[in-house]
Parts: structure tokens; C-alpha cells; sequence
């Protein structure tokens, strides 16, 4: 017989500004860091007005953390340093690990009118296993 | 440090699990009724599900011992503990105790999609510097220095 978890803190997100000026709800980050560790932060950029979000996140680096982004509405222009670029679509998902050091954006783009929600959210990667040879996967596209 | 690394998983390849019961889940990663998500290799460990449930369906999911676990509502409404009875609502956080090993919920009257994610701690230090996460301040300090002279990317492939 399994036992339910018990919830222990809950909140609405908040909105809060991020990126280029991108109006989005912040659920967790910073100040609650050691309760959700494994996970560092959770935005959600679903939005109706394009002047929320067409700032974007331009060029900007990112190291020691995977950055995640799950798209359902819309669209984001993704590239980085490594050499990809594309669209992240509605329904799919873009899975970042920094490591020793990326510069990427991410653009987001409205389809039909709306621009569909995007949770993120960054983990920290272990500093004591960064030496040691790189996660085995996919790699690039 | 690790080589970076980028994965981009297309919605056809993200697996859609319909279980007993009324629930729809899209395993990004982790594992759930046999089915595990495109995303692998990932050091903490993390699931991440995107969980649709029909009106009143019931739904539980595993969780490790000392693992974490949290959701993430997106529309809907659901009851994530049935000790307090609250329906919790689009853009409500919430994370879940210790003590159990399981998440239980129970759809409200209009159903509930929701994020869910589960990892283990890393218990690391972590100082933050914007979109820089190191673990100490002099780590931080090297990075944003590498950034001033063109030294921050190592894998640029």
C-alpha cells in the first residue's frame, strides 16, 4: 500500500520580468532553492499580448546548470554556441545542459495569434562529477 | 567541467501513456507504467511528466525515497493531498513532503493538467550570479571574467 506525500507549501506563480523584459509568472526560484534541490527555478511565459514576450531571451550565457524548455503553445527560435538552431514547437521539448559553458536565446513567436505556455526551469549540475567525461545521449540534433 | 550538451525532443517522439483510471501522461523523462521519456542520462535523476486527468479521475505516481517532488498546475483544477481537500488551480506551485512514496491526486470537476517533476538532491552549494549557477563566489567570479575576455566557451562545438 503506497503513502500519499503530504503537500507542504504551495503558492500561485508570480509575475515578475526576466530576459530581455519578458513578462512572465515566476512558480519557484532563488529563495526557496534548498526545499525544491534538485530544481533552482520554474517560469512560466504563457502569455496573450505579444508585448509580453516578444523581447525574448536573447543571447546570454548560461554555465553549471541544465536550462529546460517545454513549449505548449506557439513557438521558440532557439540557437546557441554550440552550432544549433531551429524551433522549439509546441509540444516538443529543449533540454540544455550547460556544463562548462553555452550562449544561447530563445525567441518565442506566437502561432495563430497565441504563444503557448513555456515552464522552464534550471538544475544544477554536481560540481564533483564536472570532470569527468561527458553524459553519454544525444548529442546536438 | 562537463561538455555541454542539447537535446531537442520533437512532440512525436515524447510517448503518451494512457492509464486506467482516466489519465493521460506525456513522459518526457522518467519512467511511468513501463514507458520512459526521450530525455535520459541526466545526472539528478529527474522525471518530468505532463499529466492530463479526465473529471474526478484519480491518479498516483511513485516517488523515490529522499527524492523530491513537485507539480505544477496548467489548467484545470485537482486535489493534490486529500488530507487538506483543496482544489488547487492554473499557476499554482506546489511541493510535497518527505514522509511517503507516492504522489496522490484526484481530478476536480472539470479535470487537471499539471507538470510533475521528481530528482534527487544534489545537496551542493550554489551561488547564483543571474544565469551563471557555481558553487563558490571565486568560481562565479572566473566565469563572468571569462566572459569579459571572450574565454567563457570551451565546447564550441
Amino acid at each position: 500500500m503506497q503513502q500519499a506525500r503530504t503537500l507542504v507549501w504551495k503558492a500561485h506563480s508570480r509575475g515578475t520580468l526576466e530576459g530581455a523584459g519578458v513578462r512572465l509568472h515566476r512558480a519557484f526560484g532563488y529563495s526557496e532553492i534548498p526545499s525544491f534541490d534538485p530544481f533552482l527555478m520554474l517560469d512560466d511565459f504563457r502569455a496573450d499580448r505579444p508585448e509580453d514576450y516578444l523581447a525574448g531571451f536573447p543571447w546570454h550565457p548560461h554555465r553549471g546548470i541544465e536550462t529546460v524548455t517545454y513549449m505548449l503553445e506557439g513557438t521558440v527560435e532557439h540557437g546557441d554556441s554550440m552550432g544549433h538552431a531551429g524551433t522549439v514547437d509546441a509540444g516538443c521539448i529543449q533540454w540544455t545542459t550547460a556544463g562548462s559553458g553555452i550562449i544561447h536565446q530563445e525567441m518565442p513567436k506566437p502561432v495563430n495569434g497565441r504563444i503557448g505556455g513555456v515552464p522552464a526551469l534550471g538544475q544544477p549540475v554536481p560540481e564533483a562529477q564536472d570532470d569527468g567525461p561527458p553524459v553519454p545521449g544525444n548529442q546536438g540534433r | 567541467m562537463m561538455d555541454p550538451r542539447y537535446q531537442e525532443i520533437k512532440a512525436g517522439e515524447i510517448p503518451t501513456v494512457a492509464l486506467p483510471g482516466g489519465a493521460s501522461v506525456r513522459v518526457i523523462c522518467g519512467t511511468i507504467a513501463g514507458v520512459s521519456g526521450p530525455v535520459r542520462d541526466i545526472m539528478a535523476e529527474p522525471e518530468y511528466l505532463d499529466i492530463s486527468l479526465g473529471p474526478d479521475a484519480p491518479f498516483s505516481h511513485p516517488v523515490k525515497p529522499g527524492y523530491m517532488a513537485v507539480v505544477y498546475v496548467i489548467g484545470g483544477t485537482g486535489i493534490f493531498d486529500e488530507r487538506h481537500k483543496e482544489d488547487l488551480e492554473n499557476r499554482t506551485i506546489a511541493l510535497f513532503g518527505d514522509e511517503g512514496d507516492a504522489v496522490s491526486v484526484r481530478a476536480g470537476g472539470n479535470g487537471v493538467r499539471f507538470l510533475f517533476f521528481s530528482g534527487k538532491p544534489l545537496r551542493e552549494p550554489v551561488t547564483w550570479g543571474g544565469p551563471i549557477v557555481m558553487n563558490t563566489q571565486e568560481e562565479l567570479r572566473q566565469a563572468f571574467a571569462e566572459l569579459e575576455n571572450d574565454t567563457f566557451i570551451r565546447h564550441p562545438s
